[in-house]
């Protein structure tokens, strides 16, 4: 959904439970409608278990690189691909496959049908494409439009 | 959902193409034949919808309705009337597309074709052709085409 951009700083403080109650509002109603933010929100929580049980464990054994092997092991650095996308991602809208799809569909109509039908000139009411005839012919208009095509036939 | 139902039901019905649409539809085509001639003054009953245009088109002083015709046709249909002795109409229609037609028009003589002429009119539209001698007048025939 839009507006990615405001909530995802918002999402570490809600974890926390540092919102207000007007910004806890406005992150879940966020958050029903928007994987990408679901996502994020996800992974935040992921880091965190990875964190405290890495820190638990090496706590308890009072050992730093334990903790730190844990945590390390627990965190798959990002591809190229992952560092070079991911930026990007955040400024574009996120992708929804049925929506492109109408979109794209009314957007084709758009222009196959609307557009050469607001700019073809009109035509006039008659058009004469061809006349073959074994006698002289005469095509002329009225002043309202109406077109004659005279035959000059020999006497009967 | 309800948004995206309707713009995709927009899209694909746009795609539907015109022709397919149109095809097989029947278009009513009528003809008017008429007497014009400087024998006797007015017009008849039957052409008051032309009076107008006639007048301004030619200098006859009499319009007779000699005879009106109009009948349904299809798509590379044709229909042949006897216009006077020895003298036929023939009508084809070669297409209907968005609100006009396209029409073969023939005129035989004993059975021979002294004219044809290929015309497109639209839906409504009426053109005349008019000259064929005939009892001391010309012949001009109103031929109009409206969709069924």
């Amino acid at each position: 959904m839009h507006g990615c951009a405001r909530f995802t700083p918002l999402l570490e403080g809600y974890l926390d439970g540092e919102l207000s109650a007007e910004q806890i509002d406005a992150v879940e109603e966020h958050l029903w409608s928007c994987p990408r933010c679901q996502k994020e929100l996800e992974e935040l929580c992921t880091l965190r278990k990875i964190l405290r049980e890495a820190m638990e464990e090496g706590l308890v054994n009072e050992q730093l690189q334990v903790a730190w092997d844990r945590i390390t092991e627990g965190l798959t650095p990002p591809t190229l691909k992952e560092r070079i996308w991911w930026p990007v991602r955040n400024l574009l809208p996120p992708f929804r496959p049925l929506r492109t799809l109408a979109w794209g569909l009314a957007l084709l109509a758009i222009l196959l049908f609307i557009i050469p039908l607001v700019t073809t000139a009109p035509s006039p009411p008659v058009e004469v494409e061809s006349i073959e005839s074994e006698h002289p012919v005469m095509i002329f208009q009225g002043e309202e439009g109406m077109t004659v095509i005279w035959l000059f036939e020999a006497e009967e | 959902m309800k948004k995206l139902a309707f713009f995709a039901l927009v899209g694909l019905f746009s795609l539907l193409p015109y022709p397919l649409l149109a095809h097989g539809e029947e278009v009513k085509i009528g003809v008017r034949v008429v007497l014009a001639s400087h024998k006797g003054s007015g017009v008849d009953n039957g052409l008051q919808d032309i009076q107008r245009k006639l007048n301004d088109l030619f200098n006859y002083s009499s319009y007779r309705l000699l005879q009106e015709r109009s009948f349904f046709l299809t798509q590379g249909q044709v229909k042949q009337l006897p216009l006077t002795k020895g003298r036929d109409l023939r009508l084809k229609l070669l297409r209907e597309r968005k609100g006009s037609v396209e029409i073969i028009v023939k005129i035989l003589r004993e059975g021979k074709e002294i004219f044809k002429t290929k015309a497109k009119l639209k839906k409504g539209g009426v053109f005349l052709i008019g000259g064929p001698k005939h009892k001391g007048g010309v012949l001009v025939l109103a031929i109009s085409a409206q969709g069924a």
